[in-house]
């Protein structure tokens, strides 16, 4: 039998201006009709936990996870559903719970122990491991108002995490503490997870879920909308997490510029290689020429496209763009449509890998037409190229022709462009002399310069060269 | 009920350290320590232990005696309820985040109370012992605590759940007391009831209480007979108590999920 397994389960709240909490209040409100208005705080839920799994609940404020510990906890019941429980069960919802500052930090141990289940004999028992535990030992006959909040943190720690259970629910306790004690309390997870306890908790670190979860979930106002492997759900809950504030941003920059920018994609601005997703600007009047600039970190690029509709659309499958974290600026006819850059996220689809692109950034250029392509699937990279009307910029240029970052990588692969046509396939360091021997470095740099330092683009890229 | 029963004594450690945490809180800090709970009656009582007998021209030391006989045991049960009532509210941040079962912080507050009250009627039973002989109604003390203890607890369950969802219950409450302590025997002997209304009078049950705590305190006579008519006070108070008990269990157990929500 699973440790833990929840069956369509409902709660519902009612709202607290809906309340009547004093008979005054009953007696005004006689006779009104009464407005039901309720928040369904879980909205069902189905889940199973196996025995000896470390099981991880992620989630934004107010999306049901204490509830949902709660119920799990027994300690609410649901409006529907069923919940059955396998074994003695101990909820850490807070730290220090029912802690009193005018006793003494014994008399704490042996309140917070009740409060949490044990009896007497067993806080007697266990006494002496939880004092050491806390690293408290001089100061246990001291009132607890002159502990400061780490010790008593400490305190609460050592004691909750002394009771013997076989289920463990925690709330998200470790958001509180410092650095060193949140490394401890994980680590005492980690122990207690080898001793074979079933743990249910809720983190907000993505990190610490891959760290010592098998699997996790994630919740959304009151829904499960991703559960699974913890890696997996870690991956998601980032994505969603990184979505946001991309949305947040992009809005700020839409309410100032005034121009609409939307993604239609999974999650808005988070944008998938090789995955169907779509960028849509609206603008007033038709122009001829869109050019759309991606910077990042990694790569900056550039893409135009001929239109004559009121909607800028591209669709970013067919846009050979690597994972990073790009600042995006639009050009119409040769005019930033505003200063102000939207910013979208670049992520790998599952199994693609990163192929590395150096091109050259204008077509004024003499020998604009030449492309290098560096990674595994270079060949791959170059057939996408070929395809699309692409003008690309990069950041790398420098590093590019100085080799040294190709050479030591010790790239495998690499393709040579001429005219988005393939002029050699070879290992890096023979494609790299080919290139070498068609490019003369100070005359690039020097056009480099001349044509881009006109724009913003051009100063960012010449601040960072 | 049963059940009930099985969970408080299977939690009686938690509830024992709540109360003991609950008095400690009251009385550490202050210089006079627990005193201060004996200051509060020994203020009112020296209060009216001047006046009324100014006023009524009784004797002052018969009067003290009975008003302290009478107060005391009102107090306990005033204050029991009192904090039984807003004890949900009091204690959820404890109730909302731990697996304690509602009704523990219920019988905390009786057990602190009843702590208090022992050490009261422990200074009561010296004061009276220098004045009056103690008949051996005396040991039936604790059977009449026991039945007092009984009727808080049903009151106190029975107000506990609706404290959270009509919280002027506590202002009700304090009023209400005050008033009842003079339908109560406290300031004045049963006998000023004329007799016509003295059993229209009796129906009150706390009055009954008050009355069989100042019997078993005061009746000075050691004749057998006399222990007939507080023994029957015992078990009419018992029956009562039981009754109130029982209808405050099932309200507490109906509702206490709901409550518990609110709170």
């Amino acid at each position: 039998m699973a440790a833990i397994e929840l069956e369509n389960i409902w709660k519902e709240f009612m709202l607290e201006r809906e309340k009547e909490l004093t008979l005054k209040e009953r007696f005004v409100n006689l006779g009104r009709k009464k407005k039901e208005e309720k928040i369904i705080a879980l909205r069902d839920v189905n889940l199973i936990i196996e025995k000896g799994e470390c099981f991880g609940i992620l989630g934004k404020n107010g999306s049901g996870k204490t509830t949902l510990l709660k119920i799990i906890a027994g300690m609410l019941k649901p409006n529907r559903g069923l919940v059955k429980v396998d074994g003695k069960m101990l909820p850490i919802l807070t730290l220090g719970l029912g802690f009193q500052k005018e006793l003494t930090a014994k008399e704490n141990v042996y309140l917070y122990g009740s409060i949490l289940g044990l009896n007497k004999k067993e806080i007697d028992e266990k006494y002496e491991r939880i004092v050491k535990f806390s690293e408290l030992e001089k100061v246990m006959d001291v009132k607890l108002k002159d502990f400061s909040d780490g010790m008593i943190m400490r305190l609460s720690f050592s004691i909750a995490f002394h009771v013997e259970s076989e289920i463990i629910v925690i709330d998200e306790i470790l958001a509180v503490g410092d650095a060193a004690f949140q490394i401890k309390c994980l680590e005492r997870i980690k122990q207690l997870k080898e001793e074979g306890k079933t743990i249910v908790i809720v983190l907000h670190s993505t990190s610490d879920i891959r760290r010592f979860c098998d699997r996790a979930l994630i919740l959304e106002s009151g829904e499960i909308i991703f559960s699974g492997e913890a890696s997996k759900v870690c991956e998601e809950y980032e994505e969603i997490i990184e979505s946001e504030r991309l949305n947040r941003f992009n809005g700020i920059v839409m309410r100032e510029t005034g121009i609409e920018f939307k993604a239609f994609c999974e999650k808005a601005f988070v944008l998938k290689t090789g995955e169907k997703s779509v960028l849509e600007v609206k603008i007033d009047q038709p122009p001829k020429l869109v050019e759309l600039f991606f910077q990042g970190e990694k790569s900056v690029r550039v893409f135009s496209k001929n239109l004559d509709n009121d909607k800028i659309i591209f669709q970013t499958n067919s846009l050979p763009v690597h994972p990073d974290e790009y600042e995006v600026q639009i050009k119409l006819d040769g005019k930033f449509l505003s200063e102000r850059p939207f910013k979208v996220l670049v992520k790998n689809s599952k199994g693609s890998q990163e192929n590395r692109i150096y091109m050259l950034p204008s077509s004024n250029l003499p020998f604009h037409d030449l492309t290098l392509v560096f990674g595994e699937k270079a060949e791959l990279e170059a057939e996408l190229f070929e395809k699309g009307k692409t003008i690309f910029v990069f950041k790398n240029l420098g590093a590019a022709f100085k080799n040294s970052d190709v050479r030591d990588k010790g790239e495998k692969n690499a393709c040579l462009f001429k005219k988005n046509k393939i002029l050699l396939i070879d290992n890096g360091e023979k494609v790299l002399d080919e290139f070498n021997k068609r490019v003369w470095y100070d005359l690039a740099i020097k056009h480099f310069n001349d044509t881009l330092m006109a724009t913003r683009l051009g100063k960012n890229l010449m601040g960072i060269l | 009920m049963l059940k009930f029963l099985k969970r408080i004594y299977s939690s009686r450690d938690v509830i024992l350290r709540l109360a003991f945490t609950d008095l400690k809180i009251k009385y550490v800090g202050s210089r006079l320590g627990i005193l201060w709970s004996l200051l509060e009656p020994l203020l009112i009582i020296i209060v009216f232990s001047i006046i009324f007998p100014l006023v009524l021209k009784v004797n002052f030391l018969e009067w003290f005696l009975f008003f302290i006989c009478g107060l005391i045991p009102y107090r306990f049960f005033k204050k029991s309820i009192m904090e039984m009532t807003t004890c949900l509210i009091d204690y959820s941040s404890i109730l909302e985040k731990s697996r304690i079962h509602a009704e523990n912080v219920v019988f905390a507050k009786a057990v602190s109370n009843s702590i208090s009250f022992f050490i009261e009627l422990f200074i009561l039973f010296i004061l009276v012992s220098f004045f009056v002989p103690l008949s051996l109604l005396i040991f039936l003390l604790p059977i009449l605590f026991l039945i007092n203890l009984l009727l808080n607890l049903g009151l106190g369950l029975y107000f506990s759940v609706l404290y959270p969802r009509m919280r002027d219950i506590g202002h009700i409450l304090t009023v209400f007391f005050e008033v009842f302590m003079f339908l109560t025997p406290i300031i004045y002997r049963i006998e000023h009831i004329p007799s016509l209304y003295r059993g229209i009078y009796m129906l009150n049950p706390i009055a009954r209480l008050i009355y069989t705590y100042q019997g078993i305190f005061l009746y000075s006579s050691p004749k057998f007979v006399e222990y007939l008519p507080v023994l029957r006070e015992l078990l009419i108070l018992f029956l009562f108590s039981l009754v109130i008990f029982i209808i405050g269990y099932k309200k507490f157990e109906k509702e206490k999920q709901i409550s518990l929500e609110l709170v």
